[in-house]
């Protein structure tokens, strides 16, 4: 059906199916439908197709509807299309090395794109893997206050099992949104007007403001410090992103990598492998102060605009710039509605914040949590209403 | 009345809002085109200052269409966006039914009350009535500020053009509005509804544009005084401010110094106004700092050029 709509694009070897673009677009990551592709073919008949720019800008606006897909569309565009088409018809799709050469992250989607999925990564590393001492089987109770360090691996899976977390009445934002209700603040005049055509007397009808779940920012540092709590984190990232929508996810070391869209999966091994193929500074350093000033200008306006808070699971070892990190941490608690710094190290009583960048955190956070094993992070979770 | 008609090429479309000061560049005059030509909605996204708003204010103007326009918030509902039932009237005239005491006026009530008189017509829906010079522009500002039920809502309009009114029945666009969305991104606006569109990312023109739409929107400010101006906003740009400064800010700050009667940028014209261009305190103080070594890079530029 499309490819009887679609018109040949330029002439001989220089054609390109719409179909073929498609598909690797698609096998990139890009959600298109068929309704897309149609517009794209109505659009490709309404342009001179043998202006490149045009085309190009044709098929953009009709197949991608994130910037963030841009760079992957015009890697494709430009590998199936050439601008000085020297490339016989079904020879193989090859990887430009133009001097300018895309960024890591796009080259690795480009890549998958064009040859379906590349090896996978997953999350457990060999050095993680600690020997199995002793212990055969711990009890649920022991294992809810265990300390993650202190788990072998088989704890681990079960402690991430144990995350289920029951569901709780949750915190709640009031919405500007009105809905029939007993008492309220407003009359419901229109049900009213329409009850009392009946000519019969009316009880009244109130109007009260709907309320919804507060929204919650995930900011996780994954550097190597943190390298034992970061797979329970994950874990509990995606319990929370299934519990509740509303939740965008990041996570840091030496730069910021989002992965609201890797935690989308139901089943978690699988939003955990994405997650994991996303990040590419597993156990880096830590950048606390500039990962978040890239959260400040690139993500904040655009996740926090609807009274969000924020919870900043870190141990607080900076490597950076102190400085940077206190007006990063400034900015962002200004911008939060809340900021509630997750610490794995506060599992003691005796814990003071007294490295220079947890005590940057400590200064700023309007509230502190513990994070060393089960029991805490599903009090976060109640103490959150996730 | 005779209409204008929509563009029949690129280069027409590109001319037409030129035509109005308005300095495109080829991508958007391609999308602009083809949703004309399509009937789709052009979704068009970016950071504040870029000019979205003004594609539709420019395109009401040079199509000589009406612009419709609504502003989304949070909490936008129907009664805001459609219509509304005047109730004050309604319950007026129920009263005087009632005064009347005349048993046909009451069984006509149920049909009087809800009469097209009582209906207070919103943006949407005045966008689906016909117009003399033709379909209007419906300008559907900062969708990303509205919540997830309103664009639930809006799918199903754009869909069809046609929105039903329980007590009237349904409404239908002879001729489809013109229709261009807006979003600051500030949430991610859901996909089933980016799908029913063409989408554009409106960013930041370079130095060469972006210095021609100052010449164009601001033609008191000098020559030089534009070319700095520019230098000045494009440097912030590639810096790491919480919000960089869009065109319209470059636009009003043109402007600004103009009002102050100077002819070129100095450190102090610059100090007393940078709270046209950047809005946020660090920034500010942050730029502040700097603020000789930049003089010194824009003039050392306005040599060598």
């Amino acid at each position: 059906m499309i490819d009887t709509l679609t018109p040949a694009m330029g002439e001989d070897s220089r054609s390109l199916s719409l179909m073929t673009l498609a598909q690797a677009l698609r096998a990139g990551g890009v959600r298109l439908g068929t309704d897309r592709l149609i517009v794209a073919a109505e659009a490709l008949a309404l342009i001179n197709i043998s202006h490149r720019g045009d085309t190009k800008a044709g098929l953009r606006a009709t197949l991608i509807n994130d910037p963030a897909d841009f760079e992957l569309f015009d890697q494709l565009f430009d590998v199936l299309y050439p601008s000085s088409l020297r490339v016989p018809p079904g020879a193989e799709w090859v990887i430009p090395k133009s001097p300018e050469s895309p960024s890591p992250p796009a080259l690795r989607r480009l890549a998958e794109a064009l040859r379906a999925a590349g090896p996978v990564k997953t999350l457990t590393r060999p050095d993680e893997q600690r020997p199995d001492a002793g212990g055969t089987f711990a009890a649920t109770d022991v294992l809810v206050t265990k300390d993650f360090e202190q788990m072998s691996s088989a704890e681990l899976e079960q402690a991430r099992r144990l995350l289920a977390m029951p569901s709780q009445s949750s915190a709640l934002r009031r919405t500007r949104r009105y809905a029939r209700a007993t008492h309220g603040s407003r009359l419901d005049v229109r049900h009213l007007l329409r009850a009392s055509a009946s000519g019969r007397l009316q009880p009244l009808h109130w109007l009260s403001p709907r309320m919804k779940p507060r929204e919650w920012v995930l900011l996780m540092d994954i550097s190597g410090s943190m390298a034992v709590y970061t797979r329970m984190f994950l874990h509990f990232a995606h319990v929370v992103a299934r519990r509740l929508r509303p939740l965008e996810a990041f996570a840091f070391a030496t730069r910021l990598t989002r992965l609201t869209r890797h935690l989308r999966p139901l089943d978690p091994d699988t939003a955990l492998m994405h997650s994991a193929r996303a990040v590419s500074d597993w156990d880096g350093g830590t950048r606390i102060g500039a990962c978040l000033a890239e959260f400040n200008t690139r993500w904040s306006r655009r996740v926090l605009a609807r009274g969000a808070g924020v919870i900043l699971l870190t141990d607080g070892l900076e490597r950076g710039d102190p400085a940077e990190l206190d007006e990063a941490v400034r900015r962002l608690s200004r911008s939060a509605r809340e900021l509630v710094w997750v610490n794995p190290l506060e599992r003691s009583a005796s814990y003071a914040p007294l490295a220079m960048g947890a005590a940057v955190l400590a200064r700023h956070a309007t509230r502190h949590h513990s994070a060393h094993n089960v029991r805490s992070l599903i009090d976060l979770a109640v103490l959150l209403g996730l | 009345m005779t209409r204008i008609a929509a563009p029949a090429s690129v280069d027409a479309t590109r001319a037409l809002l030129a035509g109005e000061h308005y300095l495109a560049d080829r991508n958007l005059a391609v999308v602009l085109f083809l949703s004309l030509k399509l009937g789709r909605p052009l979704f068009l996204e970016g950071d504040a200052g870029v000019g979205k708003t003004e594609v539709a204010n420019v395109l009401s103007r040079a199509l000589g269409r009406r612009l419709i326009r609504l502003q989304c918030y949070e909490g936008l509902d129907v009664s805001s966006a459609v219509y509304e039932w005047n109730y004050l009237r309604q319950v007026l005239e129920v009263r005087l039914a009632e005064a009347s005491n005349d048993t046909d006026t009451r069984a006509a009530l149920t049909s009087e009350v809800f009469d097209p008189r009582f209906l207070i017509k919103r943006p949407l829906l005045q966008a689906l009535e016909p117009h003399a010079e033709g379909p209007p522009v419906l300008l559907i500002d900062e969708i990303d500020r509205a919540d997830e039920p309103f664009e639930a809502f809006l799918l199903e309009m754009l869909a069809d053009f046609q929105v039903s009114i329980p007590e009237l029945g349904t409404v239908r666009a002879l001729e489809p509005p013109i229709v261009i969305l807006t979003s600051n991104r500030t949430r991610e606006v859901h996909d089933a509804l980016k799908r029913r569109c063409l989408y554009h990312w409106l960013g930041y023109p370079d130095a060469a544009r972006e210095l021609a739409i100052v010449r164009a929107r601001a033609p008191d400010a000098s020559e030089a005084l534009a070319r700095e101006i520019v230098r000045f906003v494009q440097m912030l740009r590639e810096r790491k401010l919480f919000k960089a400064p869009g065109i319209a800010e470059s636009l009003e700050w043109a402007r600004a110094v103009v009002a102050l009667g100077e002819h070129a940028l100095s450190a102090t014209v610059v100090d007393e106004t940078l709270g046209v261009l950047l809005k946020y305190e660090e920034d500010l103080h942050g730029v502040r700092n700097e603020l000789p070594a930049l003089m010194t890079a824009i003039k050392s530029q306005g040599l060598g050029a």
